[in-house]
């Protein structure tokens, strides 16, 4: 009902988090993607990465990721608007740049008013590639997302929302394509750049990037011109992959012969302290 | 506090020793009704001339006496058809004994007011009633709204008395979009909690054809009874003055159930489509309060930014921490 009268120094963790503190401070300082960029056009789109609520919106030609708070009143920005590239608060009306710095609370009646500077929305790193928005949310980590090509501007992209892991769903892929020996995907070959992402080489190139939204659930994105195809068939494994247990660790699963890019995959995740 | 209680203990402590809207007094015209106030389950019932407000649980078996019936001013516990009456006087079972004492139900304070029953789950309330005398004129016409928000108490009363979303969540009904200043304003402050004062230009409709009036400048009146209760008054230069009642009770620290009654000498107000206009309003408000995050109302003025506009919620909430609420945030 009431926050405390005296607030104690806050985590950084988001509120109700699933994951471990530890292992999602490791998640945070990975590239995420959170949505298609050209579904970002101007949004505000809203997204839920490692139980963060963030928008997304587009000033001018870049996009920009926060927090999806404001800081005012604390309402949700997400229902909002987007107007001449500044992201607009439902509530009360405040306008945000694309750097997240408030430039007008009309209830002060005038845009000349200085507000004060705390008033600003709390943004995460962001860049665009693949045709994707991708995301950081701790301020260290690597400089960029993992590079899986370039698919122009018009990428075509393929999304869904599974209810298990982002390593299952990575798994999943590795599996449906294994050496390239599945009768559902023939000549598949699949590599695995970042944590949670990579590509599949088959009928043509498509990149794939798994979002972490919380410990038991993701979000899928495929693009390239292949990537309905794919899609697909990802759709056909969604009910396996959802009916696994979703365990912590990943070492406590038994792993067959035929089973070397999954268990290659699990200690590269291990190394990075990502599971 | 039960033990399921979502609330801090403390402040659980504090808010059990206030006055809770937890029905209206229409919905309880014989009973059982079931309620749920900050976690605890009642049942409410009609019984020779007053109601009954005790903690829905028959204490023969634990069963709840909710899902009994009432027969000539008696709740029926569903189970073994143990009576209860006045004062939750257990009466034994038709027929066969004569009153049990020992199971007298365990009855919490309650009043019958402003068409509200209204509980305290302490003997004695620290503040008496919400002064709503307008409510009980002559001539007055009324028409209540009833919702449950899945937002804390603390939220929605913020949000009742605040002006300066008016322009932006109401601008498709009452808000005026071109004139979303709010000029400074002074906050009184009383012995049971807070006032103001305020000239506000809104868009007036017609309550009947829905039309659209046009800006019309008006004068608001708060005046806030801690914790949650709210009073405003709206003097309008062309039509008679309207009354606002509004309280959240807090059903859980997370949900609310709204309790709002619009009231005017007005001949012309029209309780019917009046309430279908305040529904539109309700919802509104509901949508942009329940993604407020976090859900309880921070009382640490840190953890928000505050603006002018903003100086009536500051003062509620320096009030709210003055009565010892959030003091302790373990829940």
């Amino acid at each position: 009902m009431f926050g405390p009268a005296k607030k104690e120094a806050a985590t950084g963790l988001p509120r109700d988090c699933t994951f471990a503190a530890d292992r999602w401070q490791a998640l945070a300082q990975q590239w995420h993607p959170i949505a298609a960029a050209s579904v970002v056009s101007p949004g505000p789109v809203a997204a839920t990465l490692l139980d963060e609520r963030l928008v997304s919106w587009r000033g001018g030609d870049r996009v920009s990721v926060a927090k999806d708070l404001c800081i005012h009143r604390g309402a949700q920005l997400s229902p909002g608007t987007v107007k001449a590239g500044e992201l607009i608060c439902p509530y009360h009306g405040f306008r945000y740049s694309p750097g997240g710095a408030c430039v007008l609370a009309p209830c002060t009646g005038s845009a000349a008013t200085a507000l004060p500077a705390k008033l600003h929305l709390i943004m995460y790193g962001t860049a665009e590639s693949s045709g994707l928005v991708w995301v950081r949310l701790a301020s260290e980590g690597p400089p960029a997302p993992p590079d899986l090509g370039d698919f122009g501007t018009g990428a075509e992209v393929w999304s869904a929302a599974w209810k298990a892991p982002a390593r299952l769903a990575v798994e999943g892929i590795l599996d449906l394509a294994r050496a390239g020996e599945s009768p559902e995907a023939p000549g598949w070959r699949v590599r695995t750049i970042g944590p949670f992402s990579g590509t599949i080489d088959g009928p043509g190139r498509t990149a794939f990037a798994i979002q972490p939204i919380s410990r038991t659930a993701c979000g899928l994105f495929l693009a390239g011109a292949a990537a309905p195809m794919a899609g697909k068939l990802l759709e056909r494994l969604q009910p396996v992959v959802e009916s696994l247990p979703a365990t912590d660790g990943a070492s406590s699963e038994a792993l067959l012969a035929g089973d070397l890019p999954v268990a290659s995959y699990r200690q590269a995740l291990i190394a990075l302290g990502l599971d | 506090m039960p033990a399921s209680s979502t609330f801090a203990r403390s402040d659980w402590e504090i808010l059990a020793g206030f006055w809770h809207p937890v029905a209206y007094a229409e919905e309880v015209a014989k009973g059982p009704v079931s309620a749920t106030l900050l976690d605890v389950e009642l049942v409410l019932y009609r019984s020779g001339g007053g109601v009954v407000a005790a903690l829905d649980r028959c204490s023969h078996r634990g069963t709840k006496l909710s899902l009994g019936h009432v027969t000539d001013g008696c709740a029926v516990c569903p189970y073994h058809g143990l009576l209860f009456g006045e004062a939750g006087a257990c009466r034994g079972r038709p027929g066969m004994n004569g009153p049990l004492p020992g199971l007298n139900l365990a009855t919490q304070a309650v009043s019958e007011r402003f068409g509200i029953i209204w509980v305290c789950l302490r003997p004695a309330a620290r503040f008496p009633l919400p002064d709503w005398r307008e409510l009980e004129q002559a001539d007055i016409r009324s028409m209540h709204l009833s919702d449950v928000w899945e937002a804390a108490a603390s939220r929605h009363a913020e949000n009742f008395t605040d002006l300066a979303h008016v322009s932006f969540v109401h601008a498709s009904t009452f808000g005026d979009p071109a004139a979303p200043e709010i000029p400074p304003y002074a906050v009184e402050h009383d012995e049971q909690g807070l006032t103001r004062m305020i000239r506000y230009q809104e868009i007036d409709f017609d309550d009947v054809t829905g039309q659209n009036l046009g800006p019309v400048p008006t004068l608001y009146r708060y005046r806030l009874s801690l914790p949650f209760a709210t009073w405003l008054s709206i003097e309008y230069p062309h039509r008679p003055i309207r009354h606002f009642m509004d309280v959240p009770s807090p059903i859980s620290a997370r949900r609310s159930r709204i309790f709002l009654i619009a009231a005017s000498p007005d001949p012309r107000f029209d309780p019917h489509a009046y309430h279908s206009f305040q529904s539109i309003v309700n919802r509104e408000d509901r949508a942009v309060v329940q993604s407020q995050r976090p859900e309880e109302l921070p009382l640490d003025l840190r953890e928000e930014v505050h603006l002018g506009a903003d100086r009536f919620s500051v003062e509620y909430r320096r009030r709210l921490a003055a009565l010892g609420l959030g003091s302790d945030f373990s829940a």
